[in-house]
């Protein structure tokens, strides 16, 4: 039987119809319910890659070799400073030359923001030259070349937490809120998180123990000019292991309140993390009086951070 | 329908010339592999098994280098018996000096490389005749022996790990670790079997000094002598036993020279260990890298086949 056209076009039409009617009410944005981008999420801070084809799987020798990266700030800080820098290491100088041992200089790129869920970009190119190999008598080299990154960085977290100066008295007046021992904080779009808060609430004082880890891939350092150019791979002295895991503890407060001083164990300000990269410290506040109320427990750190990426190159000998 | 079939001739050529491609890269083959370097052949019947007195024998063989160096102004000696047999001439591509009557020529034989993988092989024909028998003697069975005396060269590039951070001190991504390496052949007879790389401190506290113990193996079947004695080995002259089983070894780390002890190593069963160090050093101010580490040995070569060969009087069957 024959389906007349105008049939078959209606047809059509409708299944048009419907395909934009889906399309224009898929959304891949995580709102919250004020409509406001949550921007602090996240585990990193600046994530690189190397640019397809710079520097190629194989190349031959008395050629250029440039190395390109691309440079995404994907953490809710900013990165400034010229002192963050990015290397290029793991190769023989005397067969790749013209690579600069002081590094180059990370780009200042702007983190997640309200208005710019993404974050910045920005790239850099390396550029070297690949001596002869016929010279050394040599057919074939294959190094590895690594790109090693040191910046400063930081991390602010700001959980909602419940203080009540009479958290076990028996009382017929509501309670605004009920204290939870366990506050979950995930990520803070930065590579050191906080990543919980335990809650232990005392007539009149509440304790926090609040656990840290090192979410980010990479090794945190302690903060200070002098430790971010010795991160540098080609640095006299180095990173020693007096020199990572920890992070300066800026500030915890409640309110307008510091609580600062009463966190412990730190080291000078530095909390310390294990070598598995979790850690945490405890704070107190005291003198609590009145009802039960919401407040955010604002926690920041800062600290270096260094991240390192790998690619082997294949250097022939040109016929 | 001419145009048709252009159209269609035109198609079935793009066809055939995108098809299967051949995808060995002949830029990087790799040919410094393999245990071997001269092979040598006698031909069937060739010398034969059974000959008169006074009569032309030939005695070809095939040589092939299998190895992945060029043999020049090398040896080929006949073993025969003078009494019962003299050689009348030589011929063969590789030979240089063609109908002479020497028991001895000299004869050069590329090997494997990029543009030969395979490395050259070649046929060599020696005419020889037998003299005559002694009155009392019927038969007199001799041994044809060929032998090979040929100056060689094994050829190690090896990627190796430099870490100026002695100790292990520094706390950093490293591309690579120092560890011992252990390896097969290079495309010769006498191969490095085993690499054991250190880094010790210097007299220069801002410089490391990469060490290597290169492990030596006479892996071939034949046998190894100074190549300052190769014309002696295919002659009648007589070997010191200090040239016997003598290598000599030189090395660098990607152009930068080691320092050998020693120099000249004498294997035993076969074997031989040598240290070789960077007595410049490298700058504790930096990463671990990988450079190439290029060993290169020289030495001579020989060995030999042979054949048996019944020498008949005329006249028996």
């Amino acid at each position: 039987m024959m389906i007349p056209q105008s049939e078959k076009m209606n047809k059509k039409a409708v299944i048009l119809l419907l395909v934009l009617l889906v399309a224009g009410c898929t959304s891949t944005r995580n709102r919250t319910s004020g409509g406001e981008e949550n921007y602090r999420t996240g585990t990193q801070g600046l994530y690189m890659n190397f640019v397809p084809y710079s520097p190629p799987d194989r190349l031959f020798d008395d050629e250029n070799l440039r190395v390109r990266i691309e440079l995404f700030n994907r953490g809710a800080e900013d990165l400034a400073g010229s002192n963050n820098r990015l290397y290029l290491s793991g190769f023989d100088t005397s067969i790749i030359t013209g690579i600069p041992t002081s590094g180059m200089q990370i780009p200042d790129i702007e983190g997640k923001k309200m208005y710019s869920p993404e974050g910045g970009f920005d790239n850099i190119e390396f550029s070297g030259y690949v001596r002869s190999l016929k010279e050394k008598n040599i057919n074939v080299y294959q190094p590895v070349i690594l790109l090693t990154a040191c910046y400063k960085y930081s991390t602010i977290a700001d959980p909602s937490v419940c203080i009540d100066s009479d958290p076990f008295g028996v009382t017929t007046q509501q309670r605004v809120c009920n204290w939870n021992s366990v506050v979950s904080t995930g990520s803070q779009g930065a590579p050191i998180a906080v990543t919980s808060v335990q809650v232990e609430p005392q007539p009149g004082k509440s304790r926090f123990k609040i656990y840290v880890q090192n979410v980010g891939g990479g090794d945190v350092l302690k903060d200070g000019a002098d430790i971010l150019n010795r991160c540098n791979p080609y640095d006299a002295t180095g990173i020693d292991y007096k020199d990572i895991d920890y992070v300066h503890v800026d500030d915890v407060s409640i309110g307008e309140n510091s609580i600062m001083a009463s966190c412990k164990p730190l080291e000078n300000g530095y909390l310390r993390l294990q070598t598995s990269g979790a850690g945490f410290m405890i704070c107190e506040v005291d003198n609590l009086v009145g009802p039960a109320y919401t407040t955010p427990l604002r926690i920041k750190f800062s600290y270096n951070y260094r991240q390192t990426l790998t690619k082997q190159v294949r250097i022939i000998q040109s016929p | 329908m001419r145009k048709k079939a252009i159209v269609m001739t035109a198609f079935l050529i793009i066809l055939v010339g995108c098809g299967t491609k051949d995808t060995r890269n002949i830029i990087e083959y790799q040919f410094r592999e393999g245990t071997k370097g001269l092979e040598m052949q006698l031909l069937q019947n060739s010398p034969p098994p059974k000959v008169y007195e006074n009569s032309d024998i030939l005695i070809s063989a095939e040589i092939s280098n299998l190895g992945a160096y060029d043999i020049e102004n090398s040896y080929l000696a006949l073993g025969i018996e003078d009494e019962y047999m003299e050689v009348r001439d030589w011929n063969g591509y590789i030979i240089k000096e063609k109908g002479t009557g020497s028991k001895r020529n000299t004869f050069g034989i590329q090997g494997k490389s990029q543009l030969m993988p395979e490395g050259q092989k070649s046929a060599i024909t020696i005419r020889a005749k037998t003299r005559t028998l002694e009155q009392q003697t019927e038969t007199h069975t001799s041994v044809v022996a060929l032998t090979a005396c040929y100056k060689y060269k094994t050829i190690l590039e090896q990627e190796v790990c430099i870490d100026p951070d002695v100790y292990n001190l520094r706390n950093e991504k490293k591309v690579c670790t120092v560890t011992p390496i252990s390896l097969s052949s290079q495309g010769a007879p006498v191969a490095v079997v085993k690499i054991e790389p250190l880094m010790l401190d210097s007299e220069d506290s801002q410089q490391a000094r990469p060490q290597f113990m290169i492990y030596i193996r006479n892996v071939g079947n034949g046998e190894v002598y100074s190549q300052s004695i190769m014309e002696d080995a295919c002659g009648s002259s007589a070997i010191s036993k200090d040239n016997i089983n003598m290598v000599s070894i030189k090395a660098n780390v990607a152009g930068r020279g080691l320092q050998c002890t020693p120099q000249q190593v004498h294997l035993k069963d076969k074997e031989g260990i040598v240290k070789c160090s960077m007595e410049q050093g490298v700058s504790k101010a930096g990463n671990a890298f990988s450079s190439p580490l290029v060993v290169e040995i020289d030495y001579g070569y020989s060995f030999t086949v042979s054949r048996s060969v019944e020498i008949r009087r005329l006249g028996r069957q």
